[in-house]
């Protein structure tokens, strides 16, 4: 279950390629092993070496985080019964703050996400990650954010990722 | 003579789009890749088969080949923290020489660029080239080069050629 959970915090950041070492989970890890239904906590992301070299060098650095809200019942609920069937959770918004670091300065950023979760036969089957509404840079900036984001590549990438997880 | 193939390059620069596409960025191409700070490279770009031929007729065969180079000097972080924020970019300015061959008499012109770009939430919102310090041509054709390289019309021309990159990305 834990695992579980963990694998869906992954998917929901939408940096599918990014190995879970560099996400702070530890604020989670009590929310996810408590009773409570809903997983309540920050997590939080931060890359240097690997978005240098993704961006050539305009961006050294990214920091994020995300208050997470999720239902585990809901997501359980829809991985149980996927059996012969496809079965789907959409997950409540999640507003991601990241803070980019340029050579010399630091920008502010927000991108919401509201991922979508299909299931068969208990296998991820789909995913949409619903990336939309970015805030802190120029629309057009946004825009290409949101195309990636939203890029069914990277929506292939994150069901892969989290079916690699569920399966640890 | 020199004065007429002047006079001719010079009518062909202001009534014509003048665009020369043919790049070699294969140096400055993996300058960009990398992740150094400053795109410090050389730039050589030259007209296409397709631009020669329009060159060569609208020169009545008498230009029939432009190439030019221009040394980058571009700092990765200004261009960065105008598009996530700043809104604006001035970069230092870039000197251009081109080589302009002709049926005659090949000869050189120089010029500097200092672009200045500017950003809102469509894009490129305004661009100035700032061209200037022409070399190698008579003061009053240097003058009405800067002049037209920085026209409206030709500001208009780089901005939405940017715009069309940046929606392309």
């Amino acid at each position: 279950m834990r695992l579980f959970v963990v694998a869906i915090f992954m998917a929901t950041i939408f940096l599918s390629e990014i190995s879970v070492a560099e996400f702070d989970t530890k604020a989670c890890e009590q929310s996810v092993l408590s009773k409570a239904n809903l997983l309540d906590c920050q997590l939080s992301f931060s890359e240097g070496e690997k978005i240098l070299k993704k961006t050539f060098g305009f961006i050294r650095h990214i920091t994020c985080f995300t208050d997470l809200n999720i239902s585990k019942s809901n997501v359980v609920y829809a991985q149980l019964r996927s059996r012969n069937n496809n079965r789907e959770t959409l997950l409540s918004p999640h507003q991601i703050d990241c803070d980019i670091q340029t050579k010399d300065k630091h920008f502010k950023i927000d991108i919401i996400v509201e991922p979508w979760i299909q299931f068969y036969n208990r296998e991820v089957s789909a995913v949409r990650l619903n990336v939309g509404n970015v805030t802190g840079v120029f629309d057009f900036i946004g825009k290409l954010i949101v195309r990636y984001g939203n890029d069914p590549e990277l929506q292939e990438k994150a069901k892969e990722a989290l079916n690699r997880l569920l399966k640890k | 003579m020199r004065l007429f193939l002047l006079a001719i390059f010079t009518a062909i620069l202001l009534t014509s789009k003048a665009s020369i596409a043919e790049f070699d960025a294969k140096v400055c191409g993996q300058i960009l890749r990398s992740t150094e700070n400053h795109i410090d490279c050389q730039l050589g770009f030259l007209t296409n088969p397709q631009e020669r031929e329009e060159l060569i007729k609208g020169s009545y065969g008498i230009i029939r080949h432009i190439a030019c180079t221009i040394h980058l000097n571009i700092p990765k972080n200004q261009v960065a923290n105008a598009l996530f924020g700043a809104g604006k970019v001035t970069l230092s300015p870039h000197q251009i020489d081109c080589g302009i061959q002709t049926n005659g008499d090949p000869f050189k012109i120089g010029l500097t660029l200092a672009p200045w770009i500017q950003f809102d939430n469509d894009g490129v919102s305004d661009i100035r080239l700032n061209i200037g310090n022409v070399t190698g041509v008579p003061a009053f054709i240097g003058k009405l080069i800067v002049k037209y390289g920085n026209g409206s019309e030709l500001q208009e021309d780089a901005k939405d050629a940017l715009n069309k990159f940046i929606a392309n990305l």
